[in-house]
């Protein structure tokens, strides 16, 4: 079983499975990012963050976290699962946080990219990915369609 | 009595304080604008630097506007000259590399994009 692959030190790579695949498929057929109540926070503060009850997260957050276990991680907090959208022209603003932060990608094209440091990468729909968020980093959308990453919080296990 | 050295330095004076009064609008203009935009200008500046620097042509130029937040990507070969960008703005090749995007650099290739993570930028950008 493999467990996850350390891009660098910015980004660890983990396989999802095709089940999980399949649940991102439905997500990103039945959410609509636009009819959002969380655009009223996209315009203020450039993030468009918002949640999807229509699907329940206990499997996907105990495979990740399971995964992440395994080096010595965990999720923060499973009550805290939200969707954000990146849209076409849309970039972030450089910004460090709190915790490390886990993307599992929807939704995405090949110009989507994920800024850590002095690094951009592309993270694909059959991965989920543990980012370095504790380093400046931004995203940005250079395609023309949205990007949508579900987002966990997580830290080194103490 | 006012000397006419004393009265061209006056008019000098006013020239510049009009001058900077009116750069100062239009960054002001620039930077409240909060939509992208672009304005064709004319093309022999960026058609001499094309010359000089990559020996080849400019067709056409364009000031662009991007505010904070923002990214464009070309998708023809295009010359990028930033005309005032903060530290935060970067470049992106088409094989995704990164390179800061600084006053004293020229930027040309095929796919380029401009991602803006800080302050808002403006730039000549020619084809």
């Amino acid at each position: 079983m493999s467990v996850g692959v350390a891009v660098n030190e910015n980004i660890i790579q983990f396989d999802l499975p095709v089940c999980f695949q399949q649940d991102l498929l439905y997500i990103s057929e039945n959410y609509c990012a636009a009819d959002s109540p969380g655009m009223l926070e996209f315009k203020r503060i450039g993030f468009h963050r918002s949640k999807f009850d229509e699907y329940d997260y206990d499997e996907l957050y105990n495979f990740v976290n399971n995964r992440l276990n395994l080096l010595g991680f965990m999720l923060v907090n499973p009550m805290v699962v939200y969707l954000i959208t990146t849209w076409p022209g849309q970039a972030y603003t450089a910004h460090q946080d709190d915790t490390l932060v886990v993307h599992v990608p929807i939704t995405t094209n090949p110009h989507c990219r994920m800024l850590i440091g002095d690094n951009t990468y592309h993270l694909t729909t059959d991965n989920f990915y543990l980012t370095n968020t504790y380093k400046c980093h931004s995203a940005f959308n250079l395609g023309t369609s949205p990007r949508t990453h579900i987002v966990f919080s997580a830290k080194e296990k103490s | 009595m006012i000397s006419t050295t004393d009265m061209q330095t006056a008019k000098s004076h006013t020239a510049t304080l009009q001058a900077q009064e009116t750069y100062a609008e239009l960054i002001h203009r620039l930077t409240r604008t909060n939509v992208f935009s672009a304005n064709a200008v004319d093309n022999n500046l960026a058609n001499s630097i094309a010359n000089k620097f990559f020996n080849c042509s400019s067709v056409y130029s364009h000031v662009l506007y991007l505010p904070s937040r923002t990214c464009f990507r070309f998708a023809k070969p295009t010359m990028v000259v930033p005309l005032f960008v903060s530290g935060d703005t970067v470049i992106v090749n088409n094989k995704h590399t990164i390179v800061k995007c600084t006053n004293d650099s020229i930027f040309y290739n095929n796919g380029l994009g401009v991602v803006n993570t800080g302050a808002p930028s403006c730039l000549l950008v020619s084809q």
